[in-house]
């Protein structure tokens, strides 16, 4: 017999089924408020301290360089899919 | 800042062998196209429904491309991160001396540098397979007056540069005397 929706969920989650569903439902906006914030943080904070090096340290620069450039681009591109799919939850 | 003075010429700029920073990153890949996977398993039948339907029963596909972006953008900092430390940690001969900068994460620095006149001894080290088909090493070059012994681990071609910095030490102490 084919488990229904809510069986599969049980048998998925186990004892912490109430756990998920609080978490996901009740405290989703502000866990991804949290997500987000702690994110871009990071990422502000990385980027700072890579461009830092860059400027001051950047003997062979022009390897260092497009490589920050590459850092750069792939998280804008990871945080505009981030912040996107957040729109739909907030 | 390192300053080379004008009429100071760099003969190389050496750094660690590839395959140190591709042993320090591999798990991050894995780690970076987990998301990928899980994408493509989906796609292509390999993760029962039984799942699936029990993961979208509890949240939505938005939620899950959230967490995904997350995940990936968390692991590319530090994959960029350790390719920083990587390229940060490097020897800078130059026809008078070498500047050994030894770079730990992003906030501890230490940078030092020997004259060639002062170089004793240069030997290297290397120690497996790998390293014995990939041709990386350690290099060791011991000093005069502290006795003390700079060591750069897993760079590449170590002969060839324990001939380069023999022979400008050798060059610099021919002209010297």
């Amino acid at each position: 017999m084919q488990p229904t929706e809510i069986e599969g969920v049980r048998d998925f989650f186990g004892p912490y089924e109430d756990l998920f569903f609080s978490l996901f439902q009740k405290e989703l906006p502000f866990l991804i408020w949290i997500a987000i914030a702690f994110v871009l943080f990071i990422f502000a904070l990385y980027t700072i301290v890579l461009a830092y090096h860059l400027f001051r340290y950047g003997i062979g620069a022009h390897i260092y360089l497009p490589t920050f450039l590459a850092y750069l681009a792939i998280s804008f591109v990871l945080i505009s899919i981030m912040l996107g799919s957040a729109v739909f939850l907030l | 800042m390192i300053f080379i003075a004008p009429d100071e010429k760099i003969i190389r700029i050496v750094r660690k062998h590839w395959f140190i920073l591709l042993v320090e990153t591999v798990a991050y890949h894995i780690f970076f196209f987990i998301p990928f996977a899980i994408y493509f398993g989906v796609l292509s039948g390999s993760i029962p429904e039984q799942y699936i339907a029990s993961i979208l029963a509890l949240t939505s596909p938005s939620f899950l491309i959230f967490l995904a972006s997350v995940w990936t953008l968390v692991i590319w900092m530090k994959l960029s991160a350790i390719w920083a430390d990587y390229y940060l940690d490097t020897w800078i001969i130059t026809d008078r001396r070498i500047v050994d900068i030894e770079q730990f994460g992003f906030f501890k620095r230490s940078v030092s540098s020997f004259r060639m006149e002062r170089i004793q001894d240069v030997s290297i080290d290397v120690h497996g397979l790998i390293p014995t088909l990939l041709n990386f090493g350690d290099i060791h070059v011991q000093t005069a007056g502290e006795a003390r012994e700079f060591v750069m681990k897993g760079i590449g071609a170590p002969s060839e540069i324990k001939n380069l910095i023999r022979e400008q030490s050798d060059m610099h102490v021919s002209t010297n005397l």
